[in-house]
């Protein structure tokens, strides 16, 4: 019965396998997604989304933000979460793998639909400097992170997929990074734990250092919007700060929006050239399993470019962000149901180091930068 | 060697994702997502939405 | 003990009010800090609309409420009544109706009410005081004095223990009554300005009844109050079971048998025990229809039976009326006609809970309950427990439990109010945690802490009432920057044809005060001292994503100008135009009358977006003002309307038309609404008032036609007979002759080149005539002297203050006279229309507006739109667009010209927006507009402040656009 792929082939679709064969996982993605997250046209309350909330409500507010926000709990979270407690416990019946699957249709899917989010002209009005020096923090964080992931001689899908969701500040880097560079499961959330225990760390400690160096508010607002970037986490920081800190890293957050693919592209772009130049080096294993440059990436890029012309308005950009929701809801669970928790803890700590080691370069490079302009009164928004 | 997490009693690993078989998926996955976005900015044009 | 208590307090207040010292002892009627946060949301304290039997619609709140508390050495001290929990209803709750109410986060059903009037005699107060007038803490508030004719009358409130009032009310002993009102049927088109000035004594407010004896502008006295007191209300915690019963047979319940046998006055219900043989309860029951009579005191007893000792309240339905529109659908299922052939509907309440005005919360006695009536219909709006005990809370002791409340799972404290870190006088942490454990967040929102531990917690209406004082403050004081809430972007552009008479978008950015647009306090020539300010306002602003740009619609961008009240001729009263102060010369009104015309009435309809369509609106003149009819109730089955006179602005003038027929208290009718209405010059009198129409037989307000002012300070002159002095530097004023007993004076202007001469003899200024200043226009113009029309107008007019001096004649001279005259274009830059407001009860200058006639289109080539043109040439204001990209605009100011520099804005698009609506400066016209969307924009500053964004499902926006008329 061990008939190959490439042997029941009959047209792009037999990926899709038979319904009796794919329903049974696809059924377990679809209950745990219904149970994670507040789904559009679901009307289920008992979500874990909700429970978060509620607990939010239990604990109070950290720096006037919900708890749970802080610790990341998002729509990718949720359900993963769900998934790696269900696939550890129960295990995952061999009926559900078919149709979990799906992931790899999923991944595509939510990237490409992921375009409409990033739109250029909604950071416009940070102004040219500050948007220069997002993108010139970004692109040197993502090239640190992998020049120090090689020193560290980590696996280059673990560094580089920490260097992509490092540098864009966004945990979602490392699900969009994983089809891109063929990453394990274990180093995504192996390096999803480094970003995220890095921005917690560094959400309670930053307003310490803005204090220290009396910061003014809209200086810490980009200090924390680029220096942590996750959002729950970094409006923790600047609202640990300030609330008009707080105001302002909800502005300039469209900056780090807008500019995130072009610092998870980089990424994926140089270790797919890495790949060309040297595909039999043994230390090479990111991005190697493409053949040629992915077809979903250049539909992805054309979306985006064309999204930049005001193709997708609000409210077909919402409606396009509630599928996004559902289809990383259901990818998610896969990814949870797929994961021994010992693949997680084999990628080691070296991703912790990693993180800590190119985040704090990046907070010193930005306060520098920061410093420098108030001193030289240079109005960076 | 493949865990009992991923590959199933005919060693199908639903995680593995290669040759012809990813081809076809991201293809799914691209058509889909066009359709997708299509669908919303021509519901949006039309009022429907 | 308690009894003893709240009657020695009682005593005091009695005490102290006799005296005349301010009684400001009980929290009750009072409100709490200005500056006390407001938390909109608390997952325990629910927020929903529910229906009733007949369909009706039900908004029912609850809130939490801290007030007078103080902080001092590690302690935080609330006085008793101090920490109020509030149950509200917008609409109201009777029996018979199955209303809907909430009791501590469980929903209830009233079942019944004792409702009684209370009536207090001989009330006197002193302005800006609030009077406690009962044992139970109503107050009634002297808010306000003005004059007309220099005659004074006076707006007052009367304010619940709660806080809550539903509106002010203006009284006057010194003009004629309602009842005086001529017919004046005959009367049509515009007609000169009326002498008769009305103001009624006594305000008729359905089950209220407020009578003034005498008053001058600083103190009042009432002869009597009468207000709606529930003495007693009966909640029912479950749904009632139905059980349906065939005549002169019995069905269980539970282990009891219920019969009912036919009579002609209805069914004679009888209850037994299970045998049959114990008969618990018996009597005739008569069915409920709907008729609003039937809560009547004496009449209600006849529609229910409630088993004494058991758990039960029996009515009896009529079928099949009270399956239909209800929330609470029994388990019905249809059954052809035959069976349903002499079938009664029993309908049972159960888990019922009698609470008393006055006395303990049944669960817990440290809470005493209030009933509060709606004013209007006697029936029960709100329900309040407060803290029987003053008490505090320190380091050792840090929390209080809020009543213990009824719950399915198990009774416990509704919500407790925690002070987790009080350091000396200031209270660090506080916050107040739910039923189901959540919290808010630390209600101290600063380092800095707080004195008191005062709060809001809720979304209660009452909310609106008691930030009267504060709200101003609270909204103009942006605490955390200027407050933008990002817009709910749609598929279509809300295309406005022309936003007159039409309010901006409820959630615009108010920009406050703001350097370049005018406030300050100005003194006229008697002494009196009133606040003059100008602002802007953007209304109906869209962008028109299909062709990139931002659209401001006509009318949709204008310039307001207003002083505290309005601008006096005669006194040397300023106003602001366009940055500097402006003189006020003269002016010309008429009075717009119309007869036998229909007011429809309008709703939130047909597509409840935030802009409405009035498309019932009845038209006064033209762009003058407008007819609304936006609220009806019925009282004892009269229908009783309520129309609204909008201005221009997009503003209600103050005084709604509460309008019903046939009612008559000595006939015995619970209610009763003056069947006509006059205040100051503005009257209706309806033909007949329906439940979704009005007839009016005649109508008539004041209309502005145009004012005349100058920007240089007039100039008082004393001439001797024969004595000339210069006007301004074209003309020549004299004195011909003067006759002091008769006060009049003979006076000539000439041109100086002596192309025009004139004479006019001004006056007289007699008793007879005074009494007729300084608002009628008839002596207004006897007294002033126009003169030269064009560039050099100059006018000169009696000064009535001291009309003649030492032998001499004394006049105020005005010169450079500017006009503006209603739809014409501004004189000073043509793109903009005049349009002057009017004083509804006084045919003064009320506000002066500037508008643009045409479209302003913004887009990427015109960024910028600059405002009316001031005196030097330069825009008083400009509109800059920053960043927009055909979809959303990112960010916007607004820069204005102020002694040679450029202030700007903030971003005013902060947050996304799809429009530039706005509110700039404050003035009552920008007043007037917060004041109406007080509680979403209160929230708004609250989501803004932890930089939340609201669902837009949830709460606000969908609240906003059923809320905001």
């Amino acid at each position: 019965m061990n008939t190959s792929y490439e042997e029941r082939r009959r047209s792009f679709l037999s990926c899709l396998y038979s319904t009796q064969e794919a329903l049974p996982g696809l059924l377990a993605m679809f209950f745990i997604a219904l149970f994670s997250n507040n789904l559009a046209g679901s009307p289920n309350p008992l979500t874990l989304e909700n429970l978060f909330a509620w607990l939010d409500g239990v604990v109070g507010p950290v720096n006037h933000q919900p708890l749970f926000q802080i610790l990341n709990s998002n729509f990718v979270w949720n359900p993963f979460l769900m998934g790696l407690i269900i696939g550890n416990v129960f295990g995952v019946p061999d009926c559900w793998k078919r149709g979990l699957s799906y992931i790899h249709i999923l991944m595509p899917l939510g990237i490409i639909m992921l375009a409409p989010h990033f739109v250029f002209s909604h950071a416009e009005k940070a102004g040219l400097p500050l948007i220069l020096l997002a993108f010139a923090v970004m692109i040197i964080t993502a090239t640190l992170t992998l020049v120090l992931g090689r020193l560290l001689s980590m696996d280059d899908r673990h560094y580089s997929t920490i260097a992509g969701a490092l540098s864009t500040g966004d945990p979602h880097v490392v699900a969009i990074l994983m089809p891109m560079l063929k990453s394990r499961g274990g180093q995504v959330i192996n390096a999803l734990g480094c970003i995220l225990l890095f921005g917690l760390v560094a959400s309670f400690l930053l307003p310490l250092l803005g204090h220290a160096l009396n910061m003014d508010d809209e200086a810490f607002a980009v200090l924390s919007v680029f220096g942590i970037g996750n959002t729950g986490q970094m409006f923790n920081a600047a609202f640990g700060y300030s609330y008009e800190a707080g105001h302002w890293a909800h502005y300039v957050e469209a900056v780090r929006n807008a500019l995130m693919p072009a610092g998870f592209l980089f990424v994926f772009l140089v270790m797919f050239i890495r790949a060309r130049i040297r595909p039999h080096d043994e230390h090479v294993h990111a991005t190697l399993a493409h053949k040629r440059f992915p077809l979903f990436v250049a539909v992805f890029i054309i979306v985006w470019i064309a999204v930049q012309f005001h193709v997708v308005k609000e409210p077909a950009h919402l409606a396009v962000f509630e599928l996004v929701k559902w289809d990383f809801s259901l990818a998610a669970a896969a990814l949870g149901l797929s994961l021994p928790l010992r693949e997680i803890a084999q990628w080691g700590l070296k991703g912790v180091v990693l993180t800590f080691a190119s985040g704090i370069f990046r907070i010193a490079l930005l306060t520098l930068c920061l410093l420098a302009a108030a001193h030289f009164k240079f109005p960076l928004i | 060697m493949q865990h009992s997490h991923t590959t199933d009693e005919d060693g199908f690993n639903f995680m593995d994702n290669t040759g012809q078989e990813e081809h076809d998926r991201d293809m799914v996955g691209i058509i889909l997502a066009v359709a997708f976005i299509v669908l919303a900015v021509l519901f949006q044009r039309t009022g429907l939405l | 003990m308690n009894k003893l208590l709240v009657s020695g307090v009682a005593a005091a207040i009695l005490c102290l009010l006799v005296s005349g010292a301010p009684a400001a002892e009980s929290p009750h009627g009072l409100a709490p800090a200005g500056d006390m946060p407001f938390i909109p949301e608390l997952g325990g304290l629910r927020h929903k609309a529910f229906k009733n039997q007949y369909g009706q619609r039900r908004d029912l709140s609850e809130a939490v409420l801290v007030r007078k508390s103080s902080v001092k050495a590690g302690k935080a001290t609330v006085p008793a009544g101090g920490l109020c929990y509030i149950s509200e209803t917008e609409q109201d709750a009777a029996p018979f109706r199955r209303d809907p109410f909430l009791l501590l986060g469980e929903h209830a059903y009233l079942v019944d009410s004792k409702v009684s009037v209370r009536t207090v005699r001989d009330v006197s107060l002193k302005k800006g005081e609030k009077v406690t007038v009962d044992d139970s803490g109503y107050r009634l508030w002297f808010d306000y004095a003005t004059d007309h004719y220099d005659l004074p009358y006076i707006q007052m409130a009367l304010i619940a223990p709660s806080g809550h009032w539903p509106m002010e009310f203006s009284v006057s002993s010194k003009f004629p009554a309602i009842k005086d009102l001529p017919d004046r049927s005959h009367m049509e088109g515009d007609v000169e300005q009326l002498d008769e000035f009305f103001l009624d004594p006594v305000f008729e407010y359905g089950a209220s009844r407020f009578e003034v004896k005498d008053h001058d502008f600083t103190k009042a006295h009432f002869a009597a109050l009468s207000y709606p007191v529930i003495e007693e209300a009966t909640f029912s915690l479950a749904r009632p079971v139905v059980l349906d019963l065939r005549q002169e047979e019995y069905r269980l319940y539970g282990t009891k048998r219920i019969y009912a046998f036919r009579e002609n006055e209805g069914f004679r219900v009888r209850v037994t025990d299970f045998s049959g043989n114990t008969v618990l309860a018996e009597k005739l029951v008569r069915p409920i229809t709907s008729q609003g009579s039937k809560d009547a005191e004496d009449e209600k007893d006849a529609y229910s039976l409630t088993v004494p000792g058991e758990d039960m309240r029996i009515e009896i339905a009529v079928q099949p009326e009270y399956l239909r529109h209800s929330d609470f659908v029994p388990w019905s299922t249809a059954v052809p006609h035959d069976w349903e052939d002499g079938v009664l509907s029993l309908v049972i309440y159960r888990d019922l809970v009698t609470v008393k005005n006055g006395e303990p919360w049944p669960l817990d006695a440290r809470y005493t309950v209030g009933l509060e009536a709606n004013l209007l219909t006697g029936k029960l709006q709100r329900l309040t427990l407060e803290n029987a005990a003053p008490f505090t809370l320190d380091a050792e002791n840090d929390s209080f439990d809020g009543p213990v409340k009824y719950s399915d799972v198990w009774n416990r404290p509704a919500f407790r109010l925690v002070a987790d870190d009080i350091k000396g006088d200031r209270a660090l942490s506080y916050y107040v945690r739910d039923a189901f454990f959540q919290r808010t967040d630390n209600l101290a929102f600063t380092d800095k802490g707080r004195k008191d531990i005062d709060c809001f917690i809720g979304r209660t209406p009452t909310f609106i009432s008691i930030l009267e004082d504060s709200f101003l403050t609270r909204l103009a004081t942006p605490k955390f920057g200027t407050e933008v809430q990002g817009s709910h972007f749609t598929s279509f552009p809300s295309v406005m044809p022309n936003m007159a008479f039409h309010a901006p978008d409820p959630t615009a950015p108010f920009g406050g005060l703001m350097r370049g647009f005018g406030r300050e306090q100005v003194t006229n020539r008697r002494g009196e001292k009133l606040t003059s300010s100008e602002g802007l306002v953007i209304r109906g602003s869209y962008v028109d994503w299909k062709n990139d740009r931002i659209v401001i619609p006509p009318a949709g961008l204008f310039y307001t100008s207003r002083n505290a009240r309005n601008v006096r001729a005669l006194n040397g009263e300023t106003f602001y135009m366009l940055g500097r102060r402006a003189y006020i010369a003269t002016f010309k009104s008429t009075t717009f009358t119309r007869r036998n015309f229909d007011i429809d009435f309008w709703r939130v309809q047909p597509d409840a977006s935030l802009h409405p369509v009035y498309w019932q609106d009845q038209p006064l003149g033209v762009n003058n003002k407008v007819l609304r009819f936006t609220e009806k109730h019925l009282l004892d089955d009269r229908p009783m309307a309520q129309i609204n006179v909008v201005k221009y602005s997009g503003n209600n003038f103050g005084a709604p038309f509460e309008l019903a027929q046939g009612l008559s208290r000595e006939q015995g009718d619970r209610y009763y609404l003056h069947d006509r209405f006059a205040e100051g010059a503005t009257w209706i009198e309806p033909e007949f008032v329906g439940e979704d129409y009005v007839r009016v037989k005649s109508f008539g307000t004041p209309a502005i036609q145009s004012v005349e002012y100058t920007y240089d300070k007039p100039v008082r002159v004393l001439l001797a007979p024969g004595e000339e002095k210069a006007l301004g530097k074209n003309h020549t004023l004299k004195l011909i002759a003067f006759d002091e007993n008769a006060g009049t004076s003979e006076v000539e202007i000439r041109r100086n080149d002596g192309s025009l001469v004139e004479h006019k003899v001004l006056g007289p200024l007699t008793a007879e005539t005074r009494a007729f200043l300084p608002q009628h226009q008839r002596v207004v113009n006897s007294l002033q002297f126009p003169f030269d029309e064009g560039r050099n107008r100059v006018l000169a007019e009696v000064d009535v203050k001291t009309p003649f001096e030492k032998g001499k004649a004394a006049f105020y001279t005005y010169v450079n006279l500017k006009k503006l005259e209603s739809d014409t274009p501004f004189e000073g830059d043509p793109r903009f229309m005049v349009r002057p407001d009017v004083c509804g009860h006084c045919y003064q200058l009320n506000e002066v507006l500037l508008d643009n006639p045409e479209p302003i289109i913004l887009d990427k080539d015109h960024p910028r739109f600059d405002g009316p043109r001031m005196a030097d040439g330069k825009p008083q204001f400009s509109i800059v667009i920053d960043s927009f990209d055909g979809e959303m605009i990112h960010a916007w100011h607004i820069e204005t010209n102020y002694r040679k520099r450029v202030f700007k804005s903030a971003n005013l698009a902060f947050q996304p927006r799809n429009n530039i609506d706005v509110l700039m400066g404050v003035n009552g016209t920008i007043e007037g507009f917060l004041r109406a969307s007080l509680m979403e924009r209160s929230a708004l500053q609250e989501y803004w402040r932890t930089g939340t964004h609201p669902h837009p499902e949830r709460g606000l926006d969908a609240r906003l656009s059923r809320k905001f008329q």
